[in-house]
């Protein structure tokens, strides 16, 4: 029997590749998680639940155990003693470098890390979850093959994993193998159209909600026609691929010695084009009027329903390309190409997505109501760099949060936009302002049923510090709420 | 006098108003009592409506509601893009980032236009005399109004003279009464009191304790102060 050890089992891709080793092998997995071995089986087994795993079964058997550590500085080497196999799918997913180093900090320094203990425990096969666009800018035919030399890179995103990629093509040796996966853009479950991420090509979705919903509270234009230049070609391709067919390949691989030690394109020899994917999403928001522009970004002088297509950058650059085909043995020579995603496909895990807003995550719920360290520990900090808030560049501040009930509380650092740091029970000196509030009231609040106006003025909440910059992040609050509220979950009966 | 208080409010009817502001429709609430003839018309203007100014929001409710009950017929609104008023900011982001800086935004002279269009559409109802009342950020929103013959009183209730001019104050001469909370966040009593003594006349002033800048749980005496300025005015 196998023993693999998997990282990232929490991401949008990590648990389905924990469910396809669960129910396709007999494989031990070892689960590397940053968190409590508690908390990580309950947002793993809710995941695993909504794809009708039963993870505490496997648990309880012994298939599952966990191993608390976080790539790159926090790895015990130790949790890979006795490992035949790493499935590294654990990934930073950030285009733009960031202030704290991502993505290179974990992609490649986490990879690094993951690559020496491994070595040090005599493990043979590492396989290494990478992404098709490690060709950077390239064109033409992408051959399965590590890339000699660095492309020109679209974004930090593509260089990091390219990185990542040599460091593990310099681990393999005689004694040990390497497989690199390369996956092109994930989408949503084939079947179901499931998705937990409202990053990638979900984001140009919820640009085009943002702009239709505009469209339709303004006055001043026909949502049939409304004046938005569209950058790319209509004949460029979106390479996407079913995160479960995703899955169930590398899988299918990993079980498959003559599998190993190769470079594998996890790709769409068929993908929809800007065209096919303008027209369904025109369809689904019944909206119109785009026309593409071979301009450059940034647009100039972009009007009104520019700027807010655009809120969230340029979100269709990185995920068309023109000229591009990824060779793959899996689609055979010669055979027919298979499309994979359709516009069905597409239009169901836009509503899959649009229902959850844009793939807000399920929340640490009970019948309490919602678990304040789950919000704000997770939820929070999950969802607020996709908010409109993090467009917000000049929210500087240190706020505490209350829950008067509990009690506790959690401090939140915002730096231009960004919710840089949550820390639960120590009040700095740095806060500017808090909010303390019953828990009935977070409850209410936090799921869209109050608003944070109503809660204040109707008494259940207060405020310390400075007032009036607390009251003008009143309206953020709500903007943030009103973008991701917690769904409501019924009591058992 | 006998003031109404806020739970009899049920003896008012509220009905829900278009008001045509410039380009856009606003939503408004005009409150009038069940059994009698209004004997004024109020404009309530409440307070900035990314603070909670919003028809739902406590002193605006009790102003309205509570004010109608003790005879008036009042209107309160939605400024645009709040509630199932139309318009409000083109842009967010921009307006959620410079309200963050300053505390202001650049709708705000299009809220002025919401006041003035809901005190015309008030003046319709030719319900004398008039009276405007507003609360924190619309104190000075009723300061900016185009002057009005017909308004003959005036009541601020929580102004924020650390932030807001107000120069319209003095283009008009009718009674003018001042509430203010002696804990308010945005302006001192010594501050508001200096500011008042600089303002002309007829005024009063009237301090409210414990009640802040919100009135949470101190409705019913604000309320009661206002309608004893207003009775003691009609009855001279």
């Amino acid at each position: 029997m196998t023993d693999i050890l998997l990282t990232g089992a929490t991401g949008s891709l990590g648990h389905y590749l924990l469910a396809e080793l669960l129910s396709r092998t007999q494989a031990r997995v070892r689960v590397l998680a940053s968190e409590s071995e508690a908390s990580a089986a309950i947002r793993l087994g809710d995941l695993l639940d909504e794809l009708g795993i039963n993870l505490r079964s496997f648990i309880d058997s012994g298939r599952v155990r966990f191993v608390r550590g976080r790539l790159p500085d926090a790895l015990d080497p130790s949790g890979l003693a006795g490992i035949d196999t790493v499935l590294h799918a654990a990934a930073n997913t950030a285009f733009v470098a960031t202030g704290e180093g991502e993505p290179e900090h974990t992609n490649v320094r986490g990879t690094a890390a993951l690559l020496a203990a491994a070595a040090h425990h005599g493990v043979r096969h590492f396989v290494q979850i990478s992404t098709a666009f490690v060709c950077g800018d390239e064109t033409g035919l992408i051959a399965e093959e590590f890339s000699e030399s660095s492309p020109p890179f679209c974004n930090d995103y593509e260089r990091s994993k390219w990185q990542a990629e040599q460091l593990v093509r310099g681990w393999a040796n005689d004694q040990r193998q390497a497989t690199i996966c390369r996956p092109s853009i994930l989408f949503g479950d084939a079947a179901t159209g499931r998705t937990t991420s409202a990053d990638g090509v979900y984001l140009i979705a919820r640009a085009t909600d943002a702009l239709a919903r505009a469209v339709r509270t303004s006055s001043a234009a026909d949502q049939h026609t409304v004046p938005l230049r569209i950058l790319g070609s209509p004949s460029a391709t979106c390479n996407l691929v079913p995160v479960d067919f995703t899955a169930r390949r590398i899988v299918s691989i990993i079980t498959d010695p003559a599998m190993h030690g190769c470079v594998h394109h996890i790709t769409n020899s068929d993908p929809p084009t800007h065209a096919d994917i303008k027209r369904w999403l025109e369809e689904y928001f019944d909206i119109g009027g785009g026309t593409f522009s071979n301009e450059h970004w940034p647009l100039s002088n972009p009007n009104h329903y520019e700027e807010l297509f655009y809120a969230l950058g340029n979100v269709v650059q990185d995920y068309f390309r023109d000229g591009l085909v990824f060779a793959s043995r899996a689609d055979g020579n010669g055979q027919p190409k298979r499309r994979l995603i359709d516009r069905d496909d597409f239009l169901r895990s836009l509503r899959y997505a649009h229902s959850r807003k844009w793939g807000r995550k399920r929340p640490a719920a009970s019948c309490d109501g919602v678990d304040p360290e789950w919000y704000f520990e997770h939820h929070l900090a999950d969802t607020i760099a996709q908010s409109r808030v993090a467009r917000v560049h000049n929210l500087t501040t240190v706020v505490t949060y209350t829950i008067d009930a509990a009690p506790d509380e959690w401090t939140c650092t915002f730096d231009k936009g960004r919710l840089t740091q949550v820390v639960r029970g120590q009040r700095p000196e740095s806060v500017e302002f808090g909010f303390t509030i019953t828990r009935n009231a977070f409850n209410r609040l936090v799921t869209g049923e109050w608003s944070p106006q109503q809660v204040f003025l109707d008494g259940h909440a207060d405020i310390s510090g400075d007032v009036e910059r607390a009251l003008r992040m009143v309206p953020i609050i709500a903007e943030y709420i009103d973008e991701y509220p917690v769904p409501l979950v019924e009591a058992p009966q | 006098m006998n003031t109404s208080t806020l739970e009899s409010c049920p003896n008012i009817i509220e009905e829900r108003q278009a008001i045509a502001a410039p380009g856009r429709a606003i939503e408004g609430v005009l409150s009038y009592p069940v059994d009698s003839e209004p004997k004024y018309s109020v404009l309530v203007v409440g307070p900035h409506p990314l603070m909670g100014g919003n028809l739902d929001n406590n002193v605006v409710r009790a102003l309205a509601g509570g004010l109608a009950a003790n005879g008036a017929v009042t209107l309160a609104f939605n400024y645009s893009g709040v509630g199932q008023s139309e318009g409000g900011p083109d842009d967010w982001q921009a307006a959620a980032s410079q309200f963050w800086a300053t505390g202001k935004v650049d709708q705000e002279r299009a809220w002025i236009d919401d006041a003035n269009a809901a005190r015309k559409a008030l003046a319709k109802l030719n319900i004398a005399p008039m009276i405007v009342v507003g609360y924190s950020f619309g104190c000075w929103v009723t300061a900016e109004l185009p002057a009005d013959p017909d308004t003959t009183r005036w009541v601020l209730v929580s102004p924020n003279p650390n932030r807001h001019r107000f120069d319209g104050l003095s283009k008009c001469s009718i009674p003018l009464l001042v509430v203010h909370s002696d804990n308010d966040f945005a302006s001192t009593t010594e501050q508001t009191r200096a500011w008042f003594d600089c303002l002309r006349n007829p005024k009063s002033l009237n301090m409210l304790d414990s009640a802040e800048h919100f009135f949470r749980g101190r409705e019913q005496a604000l309320l009661d102060t206002v309608v004893q300025f207003l009775e003691s005015e009609q009855t001279p």
